[in-house]
């Protein structure tokens, strides 16, 4: 098995569903690194320099909304899920659990 | 720590400006958070240098964050489109202003063909200052890029911040593409500008002083161009690096002493000049000029050997 194509593959899998997972952690506020180590913990491996960036495009996008916290010793930016971002991650959803039921029926009519 | 601030500027320098603040601001907290996480309150640089290696290079970084590689190195583009912003209102301000002069000295000026004049000139001057300071940046981007795209990348090879010494000056290196876009663009266009000033102030009264002779003036021309070229590019060198280099230095040490001796040259050509030889007029001009070149050769030179 060509284990760099398999690794490409997976790689371009998790980051199809990357943006429905940040959506779905982000109903409380978190700072990049706690939900860098949210997703681990959840067993979600993802590489920061792809998260924060993605973090920004979604605020940029209007499906989060963010504030910096300047009351520690160091300023962190905190992201949280918008409106807009909970009514897009509803579609999203719905359109997750179609595929995945799709998906188990394909594979149950080939097993 | 020293090699996360050479880091996150050397990240800065190829975001867009408006983003760039906070992207930084959020990135220093990010790594600080991981590195405390892992490390605790050390110092370590080594272990630093783990973290950004996991991080990734500078420019792997910015292209995560939408800049693109393309011909002109994602470092210098801003500086690329706010050059050509310069550059585009210099000569439309240099246009403008030749043609204010025309209408104002000269009689029976058609004040349509001269604003078409501007428009036409504007045009045509944008449009190749346009291609000669996009085949700068490409060439800049090619030979002197610092990008680091590559797998092998080490944050121990990151460039070291900008000492005092070592400075930029943003507004003066603007200022300095201004004077020599317009003077180049003016006195070729409309080289006649020369002697307007003294014209004027000899109908004042100030008959003593001399005027310029336009066909010495023209071959000399060829020579102050070539100079106001490389006092471009100097300055586009200058923003782009964001920092006086030692080669940098040495250039304008160069620069300055080619000015004294063409300025030296043309004070001292008698042949430039029509009417009296005394000092009042561009002979005083050029010779303050070449005082004054003089004191930045030393100044230059002196700074040059503080950064030895």
């Amino acid at each position: 098995m060509n284990k760099k194509k398999l690794d490409n593959i997976l790689q371009e899998l998790r980051r199809g569903t990357l943006v429905m997972v940040v959506l779905i952690n982000l109903n409380k506020p978190e700072y990049g690194y706690s939900l860098v180590t949210k997703l681990q913990d959840a067993g979600i491996a993802i590489e920061q320099n792809t998260l924060y960036p993605l973090l920004r495009r979604l605020e940029k996008d209007g499906l989060l909304e963010s504030s910096w916290d300047t009351s520690e010793s160091r300023p962190r930016k905190y992201y949280v899920i918008s409106d807009d971002g909970k009514e897009m991650l509803k579609i999203i959803l719905k359109e997750w659990n179609r595929s995945n039921a799709s998906i188990n029926k394909m594979l149950e009519e080939e097993g | 720590m020293k090699i996360l601030d050479q880091y996150l500027y050397a990240v800065g320098r190829q975001l867009k400006r408006d983003e760039k603040e906070d992207i930084i601001k959020e990135l220093h907290s990010t790594i600080l958070d991981n590195f405390e996480d892992r490390y605790g309150k050390s110092e370590e640089e080594e272990a630093m240098i783990l973290i950004l290696k996991e991080f990734g290079s500078p420019s792997s970084i910015a292209k995560e964050y939408g800049v693109s590689r393309n011909v002109i190195s994602p470092a210098y583009v801003n500086i690329y489109f706010m050059v050509l912003k310069i550059v585009s209102l210099a000569l439309l301000g240099s246009f403008t202003i030749a043609a204010f002069i025309k209408i104002v000295t000269e009689d029976n000026v058609d004040l349509i063909l001269q604003l078409v004049n501007i428009v036409g000139n504007s045009f045509s001057g944008i449009l190749s200052s346009v291609g000669s300071v996009t085949i700068v940046f490409i060439v800049i981007s090619k030979y002197w890029s610092d990008l680091d795209f590559e797998d092998e990348w080490d944050p121990k090879h990151l460039e070291s911040l900008p000492t005092e010494n070592e400075k930029v000056s943003f507004f003066w290196s603007c200022f300095g593409i201004v004077l020599s876009v317009v003077f180049l663009f003016g006195f070729n266009y409309y080289p006649e500008m020369i002697n307007i000033p003294i014209s004027a102030l000899k109908e004042q009264g100030f008959e003593k002083m001399h005027l310029i002779n336009m066909t010495q003036f023209r071959g000399y021309l060829v020579y102050l161009n070539i100079l106001w070229i490389i006092n471009i590019i100097h300055s586009i060198l200058v923003l782009v690096k964001m920092k006086v280099t030692k080669s940098l230095r040495l250039m304008t040490i160069v620069e300055d002493l080619a000015s004294v001796g063409l300025f030296y040259i043309m004070f001292k050509d008698v042949s430039l000049y029509i009417g009296s030889m005394n000092l009042m007029g561009f002979r005083a001009f050029f010779l303050l000029f070449v005082f004054i070149q003089s004191i930045e050769v030393l100044s230059e030179s002196i700074k040059l050997l503080v950064h030895e």
